[in-house]
């Protein structure tokens, strides 16, 4: 693994018995995402898009080949360690709201923090609200946010412990065309000016401007496209 | 607040759905309450038990044949009551091997509306000379001061106090001392030197609304403490098969008598108890299990934002052992309440002796029931924290998408 690469995937499978077959989520996909990129992922539903990015976050195993994250092959630690990782390193962002509905946003904010023993501290939380534009917001619950200040917040909390990695799921998938565009501004900015990885997957190939990568996933291979309309490279 | 932690998550989920969070501490606080009150009411009637038969100091009572069970109320209770024998029978059991001490007494009713009660007490009329229920208890607290016929020792229940004078059956009483709370009849009980009874029983066809039709050489019961080493049941017989017209009890029949009395309710309420915590058992755990199983999605979130699994498993369990606690707090409370407001008039509707049961035990047991609370919910949460905890993050989010 580069020493820049901070995501190092090498002929990684995901597969699921269904009957007596084996139905394959992603297959044999190798990847290399460096510090700073901002990669975009489309592909239609169904084509291994959340799988992989689950894969990148430790969230699910992968039933072969290496996935290492930071320099850690998440099949050889325990949870404790890639929990570790989560917290400390990477933030997510998901389609549908996932806003922890008993809490207020200021609070979603500052959840983060419990997990890395660092508290985050009110005034951080806030900033972060304030910085993805909602600034009068901080005690109302996702019951009473619209769906794009649901995704906004989501961005603020995904920040909170100030990640290397940025992982979205779909993070517009269920705004307007205009909220979806603030969006993804705000995804561009945390990468410009930051620094931070973007791993971004969506079904609108559209979005795909905003990244320096745009990649394509299709029953569960994955190619590369250059963003200036160079012929597209396969890579797995 | 500044920052958050486990608590506010699990104070905010218990928030969600406060009518579920009742249910589950309901639940615990009844079987709690249940158990506490059990408790408090088995141990008390031992610890009158243990006080009064110490305070009775007699192995063997000796009553008229027929008496038995009225003899036993008297004595656990305080019920009044009044039957003779011929006070032969005290040198017949005198003849008897293994009788240690020996000591007659005479019951005599009060009258309801005698000056100083309400209500009928229990008159024992104690002989000093032969004595051995009464007069240690006179040795140490009175000081072994010199007292007359018609100085008398009162149960602590009684409503009098040292130096009140008191009336019966037109003779007047002095209140030597009173006696410490047993919880038993003798707390009902007004012990009167032999002498100054015998001048009361006379003196009630001049002096009292009604005549003691009692012969001078009448008695009510014999007291009895046998020799060491000597085999109480056996006296007992002997008793029995060589005196004729009486009936005999020993103190450890007495207690049995209680405890069969008190058996029945405790055993109804602990088994009761026991039913109502194992189903709380169960309905907690499915209700966590559904908890979880609609929270799955959350649970995820929390994971994905870098929960280990060892927090969403105390997550689960802190949820419902708060719960629980607080249920099994309610219900011992509730209990408690009930006790100490209405422990007069349950004691009369079972008819049990009830000595309180010290600070200290109530406080060990309040630990222990809440203890046990604590782990009910411990246990009845484990399978769905086990679960919860260790579900696949990714599909846990994917839950409810």
């Amino acid at each position: 693994m580069s020493k820049k690469n901070i995501v190092q995937l090498n002929n990684v499978s995901k597969s699921y018995p269904q009957g007596d077959e084996v139905v394959y989520a992603i297959k044999n996909v190798s990847l290399e995402v460096s510090k700073g990129d901002f990669v975009v992922i489309t592909g239609r539903s169904g084509s291994g898009k959340t799988t992989m990015l689950s894969l990148i976050g430790g969230l699910t195993n992968s039933s072969a080949g290496i996935c290492e994250v930071f320099g850690v092959n998440l099949q050889d630690v325990e949870d404790e360690k890639t929990s570790e990782i989560r917290a400390k390193k990477i933030g997510f962002v998901f389609q549908f709201s996932s806003l922890i509905p008993t809490l207020s946003a200021l609070d979603n904010v500052k959840l983060p923090g419990v997990f890395t023993k660092q508290p985050v501290g009110e005034a951080r939380a806030k900033e972060l609200l304030d910085w993805v534009g909602l600034e009068k917001q901080y005690g109302r619950y996702s019951a009473q946010l619209s769906g794009g200040q649901q995704s906004r917040v989501s961005l603020a909390r995904a920040l909170a412990n100030q990640p290397e990695l940025i992982l979205a799921d779909e993070p517009t998938g269920n705004l307007d065309i205009e909220t979806e565009l603030e969006m993804m501004e705000l995804f561009k900015e945390i990468n410009k000016t930051k620094g931070t990885t973007v791993l971004l997957v969506t079904h609108n190939p559209e979005l795909a401007k905003f990244g320096n990568r745009h990649l394509v996933m299709e029953n569960g291979l994955i190619s590369e496209k250059m963003i200036n309309g160079s012929p597209e490279a396969v890579l797995a | 607040m500044d920052s958050i932690g486990i608590s506010h998550l699990v104070l905010q989920n218990i928030r969600r759905k406060p009518y579920r969070a009742v249910v589950i501490a309901l639940c615990v606080a009844v079987a709690s309450g249940s158990l506490f009150f059990a408790t408090i009411l088995l141990r008390g009637v031992q610890n009158s038990l243990t006080v009064g038969q110490a305070r009775l100091g007699a192995d063997i009572i000796v009553v008229p044949e027929g008496h038995e069970i009225s003899a036993q109320e008297a004595f656990i209770t305080g019920e009044a009551t009044s039957f003779m024998m011929s006070g032969d029978v005290v040198m017949q059991i005198l003849e008897l091997p293994s009788i240690e001490k020996l000591s007659e007494q005479v019951f005599v009713q009060t009258l309801t509306n005698a000056s100083c009660c309400i209500g009928e007490f229990f008159l024992v009329g104690y002989n000093p000379d032969t004595d051995f229920t009464i007069s240690p208890w006179l040795a140490t607290n009175i000081n072994n001061q010199e007292f007359g016929p018609f100085d008398v020792i009162a149960g602590d229940r009684i409503l009098l106090r040292q130096g009140d004078s008191v009336v019966f059956y037109g003779t007047t009483f002095n209140i030597l001392g009173v006696l410490e709370k047993t919880g038993m009849g003798i707390d009902r009980t007004i012990y009167v030197p032999m002498e100054g009874l015998r001048v009361m029983i006379e003196d009630s066809a001049t002096l009292a609304e009604k005549t003691l039709e009692i012969s001078p050489t009448e008695i009510s019961s014999v007291m009895i403490r046998v020799q060491k080493d000597s085999d109480i049941l056996d006296v007992a017989e002997q008793i029995e098969s060589k005196v004729q017209g009486v009936q005999v009890f020993t103190a450890s029949q007495l207690n049995q008598a209680v405890g069969d009395q008190i058996k029945g309710v405790t055993g109804t309420i602990l088994g009761i108890t026991i039913v109502i915590w194992v189903m709380s058992l169960f309905m907690i755990g499915l209700i966590f299990s559904l908890i979880v199983n609609e929270r799955k999605r959350e649970l995820g979130l929390l994971r994905a934002m870098g929960a280990t699994e060892k927090f969403v498993f105390r997550l689960v369990l802190s949820e419902a052992s708060l719960l629980t606690g607080l249920g099994g707090l309610i219900g011992i409370l509730t209990s408690g309440i009930v006790l100490i407001s209405f422990s007069r008039l349950i004691i009369k509707r079972l008819g049990i002796p009830f000595l309180s049961p010290n600070p200290m035990e109530i406080i060990l047991l309040t630990v222990g029931i809440m203890i046990l609370s604590l782990i009910t919910g411990i246990l009845a949460s484990l399978q769905p924290a086990i679960s919860s905890s260790r579900m696949e993050p990714y599909e846990a989010v994917r839950q409810g998408e």
